[in-house]
């Protein structure tokens, strides 16, 4: 298994890729009992932060498993599945030519579009809720860019003190933002940046 | 994470029920699970590893045997079959412990396996183990050599931290077996104090950072991640809730530890253990119809056939009010 943060919408779930939607509907359930505020399974290994967080993830994930044309679109897209046995006309056109992880494959609904990230604001936090948004594995990016999954973590958190050098770090960012839709270079500027104010000695 | 070569295929198999707290069941459903495969059919051997603190004998209604495992341990006697007694249980045989703490042995890690080994190669098909409370080292050794380890749990929050801080020590306990590296033994030692400041704060961090430090070693912990596979047991179940229990801590454990945790059953809470266990009786024999033995058969088969339960377990059983 993969630290949360690295999970697919399945492992989340701890289900198979196969699951029926009854499947979903009772690991969500499940999901929502256990990591809810009343568990007794979980308060002694994560704190209220990290349920809210789980929570958080497991509402996310359900939002695209429980919705048919999602999902489909969700495994042939991110995990490579092949499209289970549908009708042609509910594949949309976008669908079928979207290219992988691209922006345009983020539903409207979420009210979140790439173009309201203001990428001179941004942070590992954000790149992260992106990813997420996107129902990206960090582990595929990963994999994609065959760069060590730790200093996309790093990244993420905002731990920029345990990033590598600059030198290398730019191109580790540019692939990863592009995975995202975003633009490569921008993104980079941004977070060297923000490296660059980290690695300034504290003021006493 | 199982230690013993895999090659003889007559060997048998060790189950050692652990988890922690005192007063779970752990000798409950050692001497009740063992009935389950004695009725099978099955040959099979009780020992009660609780050194120091034994009751499986008076569990089953039998005397305290005059020979003992701590007696083998210390090598007072030299040939196991002279510590198995009778049961009265066809096909069922107990090796007692130490009944108190000036007897208990102290055995070192490559006794215990020589033990063990000698233990396998009897002519048994399964061998329980009664591991007693606690994470001593025994008890964790012994909970690491097994082909099962099953953890009994409460559904009270007490017992559910005592599991979860059972599975914690049993895999650094196997971790700082395999890091040699003092450098890395360090980490691991600082990982298990809960307010480390290298923002170690679970095992994936704690393997990420020792992976950093020596690849090759960092492989070997996931592997062993990846191979140890508790298996969980709710024991005195009074609702659904409690049942559902056992799915949470599996899900919990997934996602905190990263290991799978098998749910295989859940006993009730049953007036007739008691009823029993104060006659000295081993309740299995004595109510083979109650909720109890419906409940440990259950859990039997499931950890013979390697199965467990699933979620939609739960819709299939009505509420129990
Ligand atoms: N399912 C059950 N329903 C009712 N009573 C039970 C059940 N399981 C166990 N008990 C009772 O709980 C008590 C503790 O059980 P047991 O001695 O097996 O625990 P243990 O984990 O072996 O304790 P220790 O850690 O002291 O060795 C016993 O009195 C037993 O009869
Ligand atoms: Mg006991």
């Amino acid at each position: 298994m993969k630290p949360l943060l690295e999970q697919n919408f399945y492992e989340v779930f701890e289900i198979s890729t196969g699951a029926t939607r009854a499947q979903i509907d009772q690991a969500y359930e499940l999901a929502k009992k256990t990591y809810g505020d009343n568990s007794l399974a979980a308060y002694s290994l994560f704190d209220s932060e990290e349920r809210k967080e789980i929570i958080r993830k497991i509402h996310l994930a359900y939002e695209t498993l429980s919705d048919e044309n999602r999902r489909s679109q969700y495994d042939r897209d991110l995990l490579g599945l092949a499209a289970p046995e549908k009708p042609a006309s509910s594949v949309s056109e976008s669908v079928k030519t979207a290219p992988v992880v691209a922006a345009p494959a983020l539903p409207k609904s979420t009210g979140e579009t790439m173009e309201s990230v203001e990428i001179e604001s941004l942070t590992g936090l954000d790149l992260r809720q992106i990813r997420e948004r996107l129902g990206i594995p960090l582990q595929e990016i990963a994999n994609k860019t065959r760069i060590n999954i730790t200093y996309f973590q790093f990244l993420e958190k905002n731990q920029f003190r345990s990033l590598p050098p600059s030198v290398y770090l730019r191109s580790y960012v540019i692939q990863y933002a592009r995975l995202l839709g975003l633009d490569g270079d921008r993104v980079a500027d941004r977070i060297l940046w923000l490296v660059e104010q980290s690695r300034k000695p504290d003021p006493i | 994470m199982q230690l013993q070569d895999q090659t003889n295929p007559s060997k048998s198999e060790i189950w050692a029920v652990g988890g922690g707290k005192g007063g779970t069941g752990k000798s409950f459903l050692s001497a009740n699970l063992a009935i389950a495969l004695s009725n099978q059919g099955k040959r099979v051997l009780l020992i009660d590893a609780d050194l120091g603190c034994a009751n499986l004998h008076t569990c089953l209604g039998i005397d305290y045997p005059e020979s003992t495992l701590s007696d083998l341990l210390t090598g007072r006697i030299k040939r196991i079959e002279e510590a198995i007694v009778p049961t009265g249980i066809a096909d069922l045989g107990l090796i007692s412990g130490a009944q108190d703490i000036l007897e208990m042995a102290n055995p070192k890690y490559a006794q215990k396996m020589r033990l063990l080994k000698q233990i396998q190669e009897l002519d048994m098909e399964y061998i329980i183990l009664d591991l007693g409370a606690g994470t001593s080292f025994n008890i964790l050794d012994f909970f690491l050599i097994a082909d099962q380890g099953i953890l009994a749990v409460l559904p009270e929050p007490t017992s559910i931290e005592n599991v979860y801080r059972f599975i914690k020590s049993v895999f650094y306990r196997r971790f700082r077996k395999i890091a040699r590296e003092d450098s890395v033994r360090e980490i691991i030692a600082r990982a298990m104090d809960q307010k480390n400041e290298n923002g170690i704060k679970t095992p994936y961090d704690l393997i990420e950072q020792v992976a950093r430090m020596d690849g090759a070693v960092g492989e070997q912990l996931k592997n062993e991640m990846y191979s140890f596979r508790p298996k969980l047991v709710v024991n005195q179940v009074r609702s659904k809730d409690d049942i559902t229990l056992g799915f949470s801590m599996r899900s919990s454990c997934t996602k905190y530890f990263g290991i799978t945790v098998e749910y295989v059953g859940y006993v009730e809470y049953d007036d007739h253990v008691w009823q029993a266990t104060k006659r000295r009786r081993p309740m299995l024999t004595e109510y083979p119809m109650s909720s109890s033995a419906r409940g440990i058969h259950k859990v039997a088969d499931n950890l013979v056939h390697h199965k467990q339960l699933t979620i939609d377990y739960l819709v299939k059983t009505a509420p129990r009010r």
